[in-house]
């Protein structure tokens, strides 16, 4: 087994260790593909593929995954909010399969190469909770959101602890948070 | 220079690569697969220093090959940069005259203008670390570009550089991460 992937694999061992169930959804595993072996991943214990933190304010540690789906190449990315009953709730925030903009770029292209970036140059880490200045304030993105759940205003802040998902060595960050008041995920682009 | 057809384009690569799929990891530019190469680029070789020399010429109406020594090397997972960025991404190279990973392309992304267009590019600090200082890189930026119809601004992964304005018209060299007088802003 690739001795990166085995970090992410203990990682969830040792949340089963503890007691806690933290299930993968149906249809994702953790990331295997090769093109995961990225060396710029080795400046992080957990290769920018998970991270923990308490997301939602509740005072429990909530997980941060990139999984890899079973049946085609590219990657998910999934928060996992701890119940007090130490089972996990996923939220699916990113998916290659599905993205709308993404599957745009493979149409017009007519090759699923874009996909390779994703596991090759995509990572996750933790935000503190505080002000930023979004791309929209920076003028780079239209101020107006292309979906329900992006905020597209010129600041955000973020209550609690949030999730950058970030390409390595660019831009094209996404900032994503809770909101209290939806139950759920948003986000908001931070640069081009 | 007279173009050349796509299809002998394509050929010259493959000849100069190795075949489907090779990586070039010579100096110069360095293309992952293939499949990664637009139509819309014109790559040759052989035309100075020869399929085994340092250096693959950008043809284009904006580019020039390297005159300072300098190169552009573009990472990994390039998809489709775009010819007019990726003419002035050399030319900053060589107005830098030193080494710079180039990352740009066709990915998802917001707005029809930007990376995701092919119509940007990003110097990431990590990979040209140590990163050219924000005064050096200004000064460059201003020489090489047309500030009233591209923009650039300092993130904090990478300096990003568009051929198109941003919101609203924005051009020129943003503040981005500084603040109106030039003080670094810290972003938390």
């Amino acid at each position: 087994m690739n001795c990166k992937i085995f970090v992410v694999t203990i990682f969830l061992v040792g949340l089963t260790c503890l007691g806690e169930t933290l299930k993968l959804p149906a249809g994702w595993r953790v990331p295997k593909d090769s093109l995961f072996s990225m060396e710029w991943r080795n400046s992080d214990s957990l290769q920018y593929l998970s991270t923990s933190a308490d997301l939602t304010g509740d005072g429990l540690r909530d997980t941060v995954l990139i999984l890899e789906p079973i049946d085609k190449k590219g990657l998910g990315l999934f928060a996992f909010v701890k119940d007090k009953d130490s089972s996990y709730k996923p939220f699916n925030l990113f998916d290659t399969r599905i993205d709308k903009r993404l599957q745009e770029a493979v149409k017009k292209r007519k090759s699923q190469d874009v996909l390779l970036l994703y596991p090759r140059y995509y990572g996750v880490r933790i935000v503190l909770p505080g002000k930023y200045v979004t791309a929209c304030g920076k003028e780079i993105y239209d101020c107006s959101a292309d979906d329900s759940s992006e905020v597209a205003t010129e600041k955000i802040e973020l209550r609690y602890f949030g999730i950058e998902f970030f390409h390595y060595d660019a831009g094209g960050t996404r900032y994503y948070f809770w909101a209290p008041e939806k139950k759920c995920f948003v986000y908001a682009w931070i640069d081009d | 220079m007279e173009r050349l057809k796509p299809i002998f384009h394509l050929a010259a690569v493959a000849a100069c690569l190795g075949g489907r799929g090779a990586k070039n990891s010579r100096q110069g530019l360095t293309l992952t697969t293939l499949e990664n190469i637009p139509e819309t680029m014109h790559f040759t070789c052989g035309t100075s220093t020869g399929c085994n020399g340092y250096a693959y010429e950008i043809v284009s109406d904006f580019a020039k090959p390297p005159s300072s020594g300098a190169q552009v090397r573009l990472g990994e997972g390039v998809v489709a940069p775009n010819e007019k960025a990726m003419g002035l991404a050399q030319k900053l190279v060589d107005e830098l005259e030193r080494d710079q990973t180039i990352t740009s392309g066709y990915r998802e992304g917001k707005g029809a203008h930007g990376r995701d267009g092919g119509d940007a590019f990003d110097f990431g600090h990590n990979t040209n670390s140590p990163r050219v200082p924000r005064e050096e890189m200004e000064k460059a930026y201003y020489k090489v570009f047309d500030p009233h119809s591209s923009m650039a601004i300092e993130e904090t992964g990478a300096y990003h550089f568009q051929v198109v304005p941003g919101r609203g018209g924005a051009t020129g060299f943003l503040p981005g991460l500084r603040d109106k007088y030039g003080n670094p802003v810290p972003e938390f």
